[in-house]
C-alpha cells in the first residue's frame, strides 16, 4: 500500500489539514493531485476559514476575474472574510487601476453594494469617487439597489467627497444622475459648491454652478457663510473670477463676523484676488480701517497700505495691487496718526524691495516729516 | 459500521483488513475506549484547526509508510473516524514544509507533467504560493 493509492477521498481528507501552501506542493507533484485540487484547494482553504488565507484566495481570484469562483468564495468565506474587520481589503479592490477591476469582479459575483465596509462607514461608492473610478462608479449607479446619497460617518455623501477629492470626472458623473441631491447633499453645513470653491477648482466649480439643482443658489451655505469668502480666503482668484462673472454672488456681502470679500482677501494677503475685486465696478472699498478686518486691530487712520508696509518685503505684491487700483482709492501719501506714511513704516521694517516699489511710483512724497519731525530716509538710516 | 448492518450473530467478514493491521486497530481501539466521545459540532472546527497528535498516538503512527496507509484505509473501511484522523494528520505532518520534489520523493510519487504543464499548475495557485 502506497500514498498514491489512497482513493482520492482520502487524500482530500489528508489534505483537509494542510494549510494552502502545502496543498498547493502537492499539488503540484503530478496531474492526479493537480487534477484532484484544482478546486479542491478553493473548497479546503474556505472550510478552513483562516481569514488571511482567505483574502488571498478573493484577492487572486478577483485580480484574474473569475467571477465563477470568486462567487464561490463568497458563498463559503463570506463570513470568515468580513471585509469590515479590515476595509484596506475592499478598498484596493476598488481602487485597483488594471483593465479587470476585482471589485467589478466581486460585483459580479453577488458582493452586497449597500453595505457600509469602512471605518467611517464608507460603502463601495464612496471609494469609487474618492479614487476616481469611473468604470466602478458607473457599474454602482446602473445598479438600481444603490443609494447615491448615502452619507458616510462624518456626513459627505459621494457628491461631497468627489468635490473634496478633485474627482471632476465623478462630479460630472455623479450630477448627471437625477437621483443625486444637490446643494447641501449632506449633514455638514457646507454645501459641495462652497466645498469646491475652497478647494479651489475651477472646472468643478463651473459645473456645479450650471447644474439645474444650483438655480435659486445665491452663494450661502447652511451657516450663513458666502460662497465668495471661501475662495476670497484662500486665494482662488480663478474661482472669484467665475463666481463674479456668475453674478449671483453678493461682492460686498459680510459673513457673520462682519467680513467682507475684500476684507478677507486682504487678511489673507491675496494680492490677486485684491485685483479682482478691486477691478469689479460694485465692489464696495473704504481705504481706511472699516475694511481691515477686525482681527488686525487697527490703528487710528491707518490705511490698508499702511498696514501692508508693517509687513515688509512680503507685502510687495498686495501693495501693488492696492497701487494699481485704476479709481485711485489708495492714497500713497496718506498719513497715519503719528503723521507716517506708508513708506516711513516700510523703511522702519527694512522693506528694501517695498521702498523700492514705492519710491518709483511718480506720486511719491518722500519728503514728508512724521510727528517726531523724521522723513523716511531719517527712519532707514537709524 | 455496525449500526448500518443491523443486529447480527454471524461473524462479519471483513476482507480488506489483513491481520497485522486489525491487530494495530484493536491495539488502538483498546487504548483509546475509555475517550469521551467526540461531540458533534466540536468535530468539524477543531477537528481541523490543529494536526496536533497526542504522545501515544504518535508512538503508535511510527511504522512503516505501508503500514500508515493501511491503517488508514482500515480506518475509513471500519469507519472509526477518530483513528481516521490520527493517520490523516501524521500524513499531513509528513508533506507540511515539503516542495513538490521533496514530496514526490517521500511517497514515491511520478512526476508525469510536461515542463509547459508543470508552469501552467504553478500560475494557476500563486495565491498560495508565499507563506
Amino acid at each position: 500500500m502506497a500514498f498514491v493509492r489512497l482513493p482520492n477521498e482520502l487524500v482530500h481528507r489528508v489534505a483537509e489539514f494542510l494549510p494552502p501552501p502545502d496543498i498547493n506542493s502537492l499539488r503540484r507533484t503530478s496531474t492526479r493531485f493537480a487534477a484532484l485540487f484544482s478546486v479542491g484547494i478553493v473548497n479546503i482553504t474556505c472550510e478552513q476559514k483562516d481569514r488571511d488565507w482567505c483574502i488571498k484566495l478573493v484577492r487572486f481570484y478577483a485580480r484574474k476575474g473569475n467571477v465563477a469562483i470568486v462567487r464561490r468564495i463568497l458563498q463559503r468565506a463570506a463570513e470568515t472574510i468580513q471585509y469590515r474587520k479590515d476595509p484596506t481589503v475592499l478598498e484596493g479592490f476598488v481602487r485597483d487601476e488594471r483593465d479587470e477591476n476585482p471589485f467589478l469582479t466581486l460585483y459580479k459575483a453577488g458582493i452586497k453594494i449597500n453595505a457600509m465596509y469602512g471605518p467611517f462607514n464608507e460603502q463601495p461608492i464612496h471609494w469609487a469617487v474618492e479614487h476616481g473610478r469611473l468604470e466602478v462608479l458607473r457599474v454602482l449607479l446602473a445598479d438600481p439597489e444603490i443609494d447615491v446619497n448615502c452619507m458616510t460617518s462624518y456626513g459627505y455623501p459621494p457628491l461631497v467627497l468627489a468635490v473634496t477629492n478633485q474627482q471632476e470626472g465623478a462630479v460630472r458623473m455623479l450630477l448627471e444622475d437625477p437621483r443625486v441631491a444637490g446643494i447641501m447633499g449632506g449633514s455638514r453645513k457646507e454645501g459641495a459648491i462652497h466645498l469646491a470653491a475652497a478647494e479651489g477648482n475651477v472646472n468643478i466649480v463651473k459645473m456645479l454652478l450650471n447644474d439645474p439643482r444650483y438655480k435659486n443658489f445665491r452663494g450661502l451655505d447652511n451657516n450663513g457663510s458666502p460662497l465668495l469668502h471661501a475662495s476670497a480666503k484662500r486665494g482662488h482668484s480663478k474661482v472669484v473670477k467665475i463666481l463674479l462673472e456668475h453674478g449671483r454672488v453678493d461682492i460686498n456681502q459680510k459673513d457673520i463676523w462682519g467680513s467682507t470679500p475684500f476684507g478677507l482677501a486682504f487678511f489673507y494677503r491675496n494680492a490677486d484676488v485684491i485685483t479682482l475685486l478691486l477691478k469689479d465696478p460694485r465692489v464696495e472699498v473704504r481705504a481706511h480701517d472699516s475694511d481691515i478686518d477686525y482681527r488686525e486691530s487697527p490703528n487710528i487712520g491707518e490705511s490698508l497700505l499702511h498696514h501692508a508696509a508693517r509687513d515688509g518685503d512680503c507685502a510687495v505684491k498686495v501693495t501693488r495691487a492696492l497701487l494699481e487700483d485704476d479709481k485711485g482709492r489708495f492714497n500713497i501719501n496718506q498719513l497715519d496718526y503719528q503723521g507716517r506714511t506708508p513708506l516711513h513704516l516700510a523703511s522702519f521694517n527694512g522693506g528694501v524691495n517695498l521702498m523700492k516699489l514705492l519710491v518709483w511710483k511718480s506720486q511719491v512724497d518722500v519728503n514728508v516729516v512724521d510727528c517726531r519731525g523724521q522723513t523716511a530716509l531719517h527712519v532707514a538710516c537709524k | 459500521m455496525l449500526e448500518d448492518v443491523g443486529e447480527v450473530t454471524e461473524a462479519i467478514p471483513i476482507p480488506n483488513v489483513n491481520e497485522n493491521v486489525l491487530k494495530k486497530v484493536i491495539e488502538w481501539c483498546e487504548h483509546h475506549k475509555g475517550d469521551p466521545p467526540a461531540q458533534a459540532d466540536d468535530d468539524s472546527d477543531s477537528r481541523k484547526k490543529s494536526s496536533d497528535i497526542d504522545e501515544w498516538d504518535q508512538k503508535f503512527m511510527q511504522v512503516d509508510q505501508e503500514m500508515l496507509f493501511e491503517i488508514i484505509l482500515a480506518a475509513n473501511y471500519l469507519d472509526i473516524k477518530p483513528l481516521l484522523d490520527v493517520g490523516c494528520k501524521t500524513v499531513a505532518n509528513m508533506i507540511k514544509g515539503k516542495s513538490p520534489e521533496e514530496i514526490r520523493k517521500t511517497f514515491n510519487i511520478q512526476n508525469d507533467f510536461t515542463p509547459d504543464e508543470e508552469e501552467q499548475i504553478r500560475r494557476e495557485n500563486e495565491w498560495a504560493e508565499d507563506r
